[in-house]
């Protein structure tokens, strides 16, 4: 028993399809439990933050923590998660990058409790009733609530972070490695990867795509959308018009998405390569429409009207690593200078 | 430019046996250089042999004909080849495989450097129905005019009037949309040539207006006030016939009316078009591709010596309609382009490099699109740039989504670096295409504006949205990326991919909440400091919202 290492799983901003990808382990998971005893999951188990508090310093071999840090609540677990825990994992594409709640970073508090509490059509909150942090009733019992931030963050940026594994949420096979990674490690068999390593593979997602490009250039005269036609299931998505990040994208998936005829939606991040996921694709993109057309001939208006095709960019492009791009960052600057 | 482990072979290979092929043949000769020139009729002698004389002077074509071509006969350096065309073009600049076709024989040769001296078609005046080609024997072109002129089927005693339809077809939507540039000088050359030889003839030129260029208008002034040659300003709109006897019907736009000119000859003075046919298997791309019109704009591009990539040059008629002097100037300035280029001291900038590991796992190929000269190319299954016809640009560098494209000089690497290195918060950061704006910041002019930071790019379009994301990280006030103005990018496209990047990135950063007039895109010539000098002033002046 005492070969067994110890695993606890939190989550932060998170919807709680990290701790589902987990349980996909389906019956690989018993070996999981063979190797590990699972200390603490309050999806899975009956715990509170207190039995967590309790464990002795660097008691858990391996935290796996999913979701991004969304609020003070987030912040402190993960705080308690980095002391308790030996080796800590960023587990998934809000861990890692911020992933979908980071979206919300073009905003701040105060602009999303108006549009929860106030400005939805189906809010009713005529006395305009928000979110406090402490707040004491009429016998004075102190009431609190964790502070919502302005800002969303990935667990990197607030607590140092051993391993990353991406993805949305991390896939079967994923989890396998990170289960071998582990198992080989417990057996003296193999050193761990070094610190900060992203556990996926190394190249780009294109890479296991199995989709067929046509020989020689190609061309993109207008950009097309899922809702406008059916994609033909073996011809590279791009070659169709259609937006797939999967130039600018990390593999190791083993591209579900496109198998399901979806383009990549970038949730493994970007490869080290890659100079800014999201711009870099949009680059890409924008270098190549209607790059057929005689071009001397158009007008400013023309050229807007051709690029305004790249419906919502930041939503397309950034998806999921918006608080770690170089934009969110300046996105987020602007929030605490107003 | 030697091209990548193959010999550099310093033969030239001339199409077309024409006035800009003989004379390119001839100063090759002279320079050393062994030479094929081909022509795919019996004769040598292009145009230049059909027409009888040249104009200003009427100089016979003889006199500069002959003598060309015995020189380039007895010079012994040329090899020329008759009845014989081009079937295909493969290989790199410095080493072309050349296919001829010599009647059912096909020959092979090396040549480093090709010389295109193609010449001209005359456009099909049987197209322009109302004027009745084909339809009335007395309606000709200039060539089948002079001919009968000259060779007495036309008696010029009897000639009582002779009209000459100016632009017929030219500058016209429905037939040639540009001027051929030659064709006044023509029609005035017609009319002489009919003066001259009965000055009791009534002789009209009806035109738009008469482009007699330069010196040449003395030429339009003596036929108007000596020859007394009747100029109508006005386009025919038909030619009608009545009896056997043809007249032209032309409203004369000076004097308001309609006249209608009785005439014995009529003259259509055509416009001329491309002969796709070489241009086409050299890939060299026309202005518009149906309409045959010249390739202007490759053959203004390749002008510059390390704007031409291919070794592959284009002189006389084939590049658009000129005269014999303007042709034979060509020719020559072709012949010391080709020497340049196979002189081993090559003026070729820095080329990127692609990581085969890492594009082979993308494979996107985007690169081969956005490439000006078609300089990537996919071979073995890899994607691979040719070094020889690259210029340089970044373009594909800026395209590149994987990062496996890194231009030497201006990588992601050494651009962020420089970023990090110089730009600080507030800033005003001038991304600066080398060819017009950047070195206007080294001369002083805005060079001691406060809080500017200049980046040299190798062209606009290699200005990358990665590389404009990192900048904003550093928070500057804002970003400029100055290129050239539209048609004058020197890798033909750079500042138009730009500006659709530029523009992307505009409604991106407005989604973040970031200003997008903090993101500007330029033009800016290479005289213009003052433009560039006040853009900055503008940009350090705006407030960040």
């Amino acid at each position: 028993m005492s070969e067994k290492i110890t695993l606890a799983l939190k989550r932060g901003a998170s919807c709680v399809g990290c701790d589902v990808a987990l349980l996909n382990l389906s019956e690989k998971f018993f070996e999981l439990l063979k190797i590990a005893d699972i200390v603490f999951a309050p999806t899975l188990l009956d715990v509170k933050y207190k039995d967590l508090e309790a464990m002795p310093d660097s008691s858990i071999t391996i935290g796996l923590y999913h979701g991004a840090v969304r609020n003070s609540e987030n912040e402190e677990l993960a705080h308690i998660m980095r002391k308790k825990s030996q080796i800590l994992i960023a587990y998934g594409a809000c861990a890692y990058m911020g992933g979908i709640p980071g979206l919300a970073n073009v905003s701040n508090r105060d602009g999303i409790f108006n549009t929860v509490y106030k400005e939805t059509p189906s809010t009713d909150n005529p006395q305009n009733i928000r979110p406090e942090i402490e707040w004491r009733d009429e016998d004075d019992h102190l009431l609190t609530l964790p502070e919502f931030y302005d800002e969303v963050k990935s667990l990197g940026d607030v607590v140092e972070v051993d391993y990353y594994v991406p993805a949305c949420p991390p896939t079967y096979d994923m989890n396998i490695e990170i289960l071998t990674l582990a198992k080989n490690f417990l057996k003296r068999k193999a050193p761990l990867p070094p610190k900060g390593t992203v556990i996926a593979s190394e190249k780009a997602l294109c890479d296991e795509c199995k989709r067929e490009k046509k020989e020689g250039k190609m061309s993109m005269e207008r950009i097309r959308y899922l809702s406008e036609i059916e994609p033909d299931p073996d011809k590279c998505f791009l070659e169709q018009g259609i937006l797939c990040l999967g130039p600018a994208t990390r593999a190791g998936c083993g591209t579900p998405c496109i198998e399901a005829n979806m383009p990549c939606r970038g949730c493994m991040g970007p490869t080290a390569l890659v100079a800014e996921q999201g711009a870099s694709m949009l680059s890409a993109i924008a270098s190549l429409l209607g790059i057929e057309a005689k071009e001397g001939e158009q007008v400013q208006e023309n050229i807007e009207k051709l690029v305004s095709q790249i419906k919502d960019p930041l939503g397309y492009f950034y998806r999921f690593s918006l608080p770690k791009s170089f934009l969110g960052k300046l996105a987020r600057d602007k929030e605490k200078r107003c | 430019m030697a091209p990548e482990g193959k010999a550099l072979v310093h033969s030239v290979l001339v199409i077309g046996g024409g006035v800009a092929g003989l004379e390119a043949a001839r100063n090759l000769a002279y320079a050393n250089h062994e030479t094929y020139l081909i022509e795919k009729k019996p004769v040598l002698g292009g145009m230049v042999r059909r027409l009888n004389q040249l104009y200003p002077e009427g100089m016979p074509n003889s006199h500069t004909l002959e003598p060309l071509i015995e020189e380039v006969r007895k010079l012994g350096k040329v090899e020329i080849m008759t009845d014989t065309e081009l079937m295909s073009v493969g290989g790199d600049p410095g080493n072309y495989q050349v296919k001829l076709r010599q009647g059912r024989k096909v020959k092979d040769l090396a040549a480093g450097a090709i010389i295109v001296a193609t010449g001209l078609k005359e456009y099909d005046v049987g197209r322009i129905t109302p004027y009745g080609y084909g339809r009335y024997e007395r309606v000709l072109t200039p060539i089948e005019f002079e001919e009968k002129l000259s060779n007495g089927e036309i008696e010029p005693e009897a000639l009582r009037s002779v009209v000459v339809i100016n632009c017929a077809g030219s500058r016209d939507r429905n037939h040639l949309p540009y001027c051929s540039r030659v064709c006044c000088l023509i029609g005035l050359k017609e009319a002489k040539f009919v003066k001259d030889r009965n000055a009791g003839t009534e002789v009209y030129v009806c035109h738009m207006d008469i482009r007699s260029y330069g010196s040449l208008d003395s030429f339009y002034n003596t036929l108007k006030d000596v020859y007394k040659v009747n100029f109508i300003q006005g386009r025919p709109s038909e030619v009608q016939e009545k009896n056997g006897n043809l007249s032209v019907v032309v409203e004369d736009a000076v004097l308001g009316e309609i006249l209608n000119i009785p005439s014995d000859y009529i003259v259509l003075n055509h416009g001329y078009v491309a002969d796709e046919d070489t241009l086409s298997k050299l890939k060299i791309p026309l202005d518009s591709g149906d309409k045959g019109e010249f390739p202007t704009t490759y053959c203004n591009a390749t002008l510059s010596i390390d704007s031409n990539p291919r070794g592959i040059f284009v002189c006389g008629c084939a590049a658009y309609p000129k005269n014999m002097p303007e042709t034979l100037v060509e020719a020559r300035s072709a012949v010391l382009s080709v020497i340049n280029t196979l002189r081993d001291i090559s003026l070729k900038t820095a080329v990127p490099t692609i990581d085969s590991d890492v594009c082979a796992q993308v494979k996107c190929k985007l690169c081969l699109s956005v490439c000006p000269y078609d300089a990537i190319v996919e071979e073995d299954d890899k994607i691979k740039i040719i070094p020889s016809v690259c210029m340089g640009c970044g373009i594909c560098t800026a395209t590149c989504a994987s990062g496996a494209n890194q231009l030497e000089g201006f990588s992601d690497t050494e651009l962020c670096e420089e970023v990090e290195r110089v730009v600080e918060e507030d800033d005003t950061v001038a991304f600066l295409c080398q060819w017009s704006a950047y070195p206007l910041c080294k001369e002083g002019e805005g060079s001691n504006l406060k809080k500017v930071k200049f980046i040299k790019l190798p062209c606009s379009g290699r200005a990358s949205l990665g590389l404009i994301a990192k900048v904003f990280s550093y928070r500057p006030r804002n970003v400029l990326v100055a290129g050239c103005y539209p048609d004058a990018c020197h890798y033909n496209r750079g500042n138009f991919v730009a500006r659709r990047r530029i523009f992307a990135m505009k409604s991106l950063l407005e989604q973040f909440g970031i200003s997008s007039d903090r993101l500007r895109i330029e033009w800016i010539g290479k005289h213009e400091a003052r433009k560039l000098k006040a853009v900055l002033k503008e940009m350090r002046e705006e407030q960040v919202k």
